[in-house]
């Protein structure tokens, strides 16, 4: 996380080539895969041919067949149905995250950079103690006390990755803010916070969207991690940290139950990833 | 079969390098004939862009990985060098030939004592214990008038100034004892009283130890102190080429009148 | 270097002062009453009298603050209180187990090293050559794995169909080392990509020119040289990176039914046992501290610019 916020930093304000960047294959296979499922979990009721929740033990363990298109799990429940609802899920509580960091983050650090002194310096000792903090001890902390569930983690996993967005808005927003457009702006009577949350933020947004794109990823794998030790969202839910957990008991019998759900957190992550590197190398910039 | 050139002098023959750039590729060197020889200063004069600092990476092997094409000849004492395996090439780098660069700072590791880094290159080539090597780069340093040799070898290039940083240059590539020096715009970086004391190092070390200098710049009243022979470069072609008084008193091409208007 | 350290220990009390803070705060939010756990740790079940009782034994009747140094106090001394689980203080439990997980994460860090560093070298050498694409498709798969899942696949693969290691505990020699090799799933693409891209920088600057301007060995211009200077940056990076790698001892731990600490974090989760919880973050919190601390001062050996003394 860090070390890409301190990359962006160094790179200063960016604009991005959207239009190229779209155009690159290896963006558009990712993006394809994105929006597929975007689209499935969006639309995971009507596309699920089966309750994911409906248990019926008589039929757990099943081979895949017509009616379970992967068969079923340990409780008969439809393993298809489960990893389409569970990408509801992954997608949600990520984009979910990502809102409410940026919300918080962004300001805070426009904010911070634009006034400097003392506050600045006060703001930022304290981004950096939160930088500092590890997401799982914050998780475990808060997952002991208020008990593990899916809203916790989520409140868990802001508290600690909003730093990384104030972190840089303050960065490029004490670069923007000494260039000369923005005194004329300032000479020509503009109030703050006009300056601040048109101009300045205008110029910095493309580096917060890049950040927000290479971070996804990441946040996908975490949250499916913490689900996976308990952390995070709990069963029943289909999520796909908790199928892989309940899944760790039938290796031996049903391999399937650990090979589908994995095989699709690679996916959709590596499909994030694609979208986050192709900004990463910087290949795009204007 | 090595032909029997001249011995003394570093041959360039024919010699044409392209580069492959993302839209295909530029042709840097267009096919030049050069002769750098044994205790003469031989200028290499051009702008930016020309092609003299590419000349001198081909004679040393340091061209980087986009070299398309190399096609010509490169002799050192009649041995020829275009093509030699990457261990053979490190054996004649810093004997044969050594070359100094145009940022001095930059072109020492900052991490590492001057001391270190002139004792790293003396025992490459040669089996001597670590305090005569140590010897030796003491010796080398006060060759080049820097006094506190002792002390120096225990600074790091941070420490130093430009001018002194590139009399270290000097001594650690002469500690190596080549035959032949390139010097890549020694002077270009530092201030004027500086230049005269490289210039002076320089001279010294061509006239008395018979080093084979080539002085690349872009400077043409550097090349008034310090060269005996002179070849103009522009866009990788030898435009003109000869003694530095022939370049100065009757010049020929053009573009040769054009620099000399420049600084006369 | 001493007044240094001892300004740098300093300057990092704040941090673990707000951590113990953090943390003893949020046992006040902890569902359940936490004199009534302590009752039925003496009591089986306890009256409400008893309750009571243990209520102003443990000081829980007193405001916040006095309850947070009484804590405070108690925890510099190691004192944390005793386990709900099994009544053995929790800085025992903790010790137990540590030696365990620290040996697992020491192996980690050492294959990560191992494996990555010369990965990430072969990988900027060779720049965008073929070596070099397919180590960064090597790097790119890795980050996009999820460690916990590996962890399961090796089960699969080395527990099930190759009958190498037995699925159930770590008796064999071998699953310590697939634990490792799982925990650093992740990691390996960061520090390749970490390494190659700094690498590849420095291969470019004037002292390497020089380097083989001198006819050095190619070791000593890529190693010596060159790596020197490209471990700078890493350097920073490495610190967050051993917090980050004993954080997932947890799963890893969890996986392959390993005793460490991570595990006991995990199970003191569920079963809300509190003392262990709080030791163990508070632990990672030290940890985070003095492995700053380190990387900093191995930072002033290795580049002379930084000025310590």
């Amino acid at each position: 996380m860090n070390h890409k916020v301190r990359k962006l930093e160094k790179k200063g304000v960016m604009h991005f080539r959207w239009a190229e960047y779209l155009g690159d294959t290896k963006t558009r296979i990712g993006f394809g895969i994105v929006v597929i499922f975007v689209i499935l979990a969006i639309f995971a009721p009507m596309i699920a041919p089966n309750d994911p929740l409906y248990v019926d033990v008589i039929n757990k363990l099943q081979p895949p067949s017509r009616q379970f298109w992967f068969g079923t799990d340990n409780m008969g429940r439809c393993l298809f149905s489960r990893i389409v609802w569970g990408s509801r899920y992954s997608l949600l509580y990520s984009f979910i995250i990502m809102v409410i960091t940026i919300l918080i983050g962004v300001p805070i650090g426009l904010v911070s950079g634009y006034i400097g002194g003392k506050i600045d310096n006060f703001i930022m000792r304290i981004i950096d103690l939160f930088m500092a903090m590890p997401s799982f001890v914050l998780a475990l902390a808060i997952a002991g006390t208020l008990g593990p569930s899916g809203k916790n983690l989520v409140f868990a996993m802001s508290c600690v990755y909003w730093a990384s967005y104030a972190r840089l808005s303050r960065a490029l927003t004490i670069q923007v803010k000494e260039q000369s457009f923005i005194l004329a702006l300032k000479a020509g009577g503009c109030s703050h916070t006009k300056i601040l949350f048109g101009h300045i933020l205008k110029n910095i947004m493309d580096s917060i969207v890049a950040l927000a794109t290479m971070e996804i990823g990441g946040i996908i794998l975490s949250i499916a991690g913490f689900s996976f030790i308990g952390l995070g969202v709990q069963p029943p839910t289909p999520e796909w940290g908790i199928m892989l957990s309940d899944s760790k008991n039938y290796i031996q019998t049903c391999p399937r139950l650990m090979l589908i759900p994995g095989i699709v957190v690679v996916i959709v992550v590596m499909a994030f990833n694609l979208l986050g590197d192709g900004l990463k190398n910087g290949r795009y910039e204007r | 079969m090595a032909d029997m050139n001249d011995n003394g002098e570093i041959k360039i023959e024919n010699l044409e390098i392209d580069f492959r750039i993302k839209k295909g590729t530029v042709s840097v060197i267009k096919n030049i004939d050069m002769s750098v020889k044994k205790g003469r200063v031989t200028a290499l004069v051009g702008e930016s862009g020309s092609g003299k600092s590419v000349t001198s990476h081909a004679v040393m092997g340091l061209l980087p990985m986009n070299v398309k094409k190399l096609s010509g000849k490169i002799w050192i004492d009649g041995e020829s060098v275009e093509s030699l395996s990457v261990k053979e090439r490190q054996k004649i780098n810093g004997t044969k030939v050594g070359m100094i660069f145009q940022d001095p700072v930059d072109s020492m590791n900052p991490l590492y004592t001057v001391g270190n880094q002139m004792i790293e290159g003396i025992r490459r080539h040669r089996k001597i214990s670590k305090s005569e090597a140590e010897e030796k780069a003491v010796q080398s340093l006060e060759a080049v008038n820097l006094s506190n040799a002792r002390q120096l070898m225990k600074k790091y290039p941070f420490e130093l100034s430009g001018g002194m940083c590139q009399r270290v240059m000097i001594a650690m590539t002469m500690s190596l004892e080549p035959e032949y020096l390139i010097a890549d715009e020694p002077t270009t970086a530092l201030d004027v009283t500086v230049q005269k004391q490289i210039i002076k190092e320089l001279l010294y070390m061509s006239h008395e130890k018979n080093v084979g200098i080539l002085f690349i710049t872009h400077d043409l009243g550097v090349v008034a102190e310090v060269a005996d022979d002179v070849y103009i470069m522009k866009d990788g072609k030898i435009v003109e080429q000869g003694t530095v008084y022939d370049i100065f008193d009757h010049p020929e091409h053009p573009y040769t009148k054009m620099l000399l208007d420049a600084i006369l | 270097m001493l007044r240094y350290i001892t300004k740098r220990l300093l300057a990092l009390i704040p941090i673990i002062l707000i951590m113990s803070m953090i943390v003893f705060g949020l046992t006040e939010l902890a569902s359940g009453d936490p004199a009534r756990i302590l009752a039925e740790m003496t009591y089986e079940h306890p009256t409400n009298e008893q309750v009571e009782w243990a209520r102003h034994e443990y000081g829980l009747d007193q405001p916040i603050y006095k309850q947070y140094i009484n804590w405070a106090g108690k925890a510099l001394h190691g004192d944390f209180g005793f386990s709900y689980n099994t009544r053995r203080s929790a800085l025992e439990e903790i010790g137990i187990k540590l030696p365990i997980t620290i040996k697992l994460a020491v192996t980690s860090v050492i294959i990560l090293l191992v494996i990555g560093v010369p990965l990430g070298i072969l990988s900027a050498v060779f720049e965008n050559k073929w070596l070099d694409r397919i180590i960064q498709i090597f790097s790119f798969f890795d980050v996009s794995m999820p460690s916990f899942w590996i962890g399961l696949m090796m089960l699969y693969v080395f527990g099930v169909k190759l009958k190498v290691i037995s699925i159930l505990g770590s008796a064999t020699a071998a699953a310590p080392v697939l634990a490792a090799i799982a925990m650093d799933i992740g990691y390996f693409g960061i520090i390749i990509r970490l390494i190659r891209t700094n690498l590849i920088e420095v291969l470019h600057k004037g002292y390497i020119r020089t380097a083989k301007a001198k006819g050095l060995s190619s070791f000593s211009v890529i190693v010596k040289h060159g790596l020197k200077n490209a471990i700078l940056p890493v350097l920073t990076r490495f610190s967050s990176m051993c917090v980050s790698l004993l954080c997932g001892s947890a799963v890893i731990e969890s996986i392959f039914a390993i005793q460490g600490v991570g595990n006991l974090a995990l199970v003191s989760v569920q079963i809300k046992d509190l003392p262990v919880l709080q030791c163990y973050i508070l632990l990672i919190t030290v940890f985070v501290v003095v492995m700053n601390l380190f990387v900093d001062i191995l930072y002033s050996f290795i580049d002379a610019r930084i000025q310590i003394m």
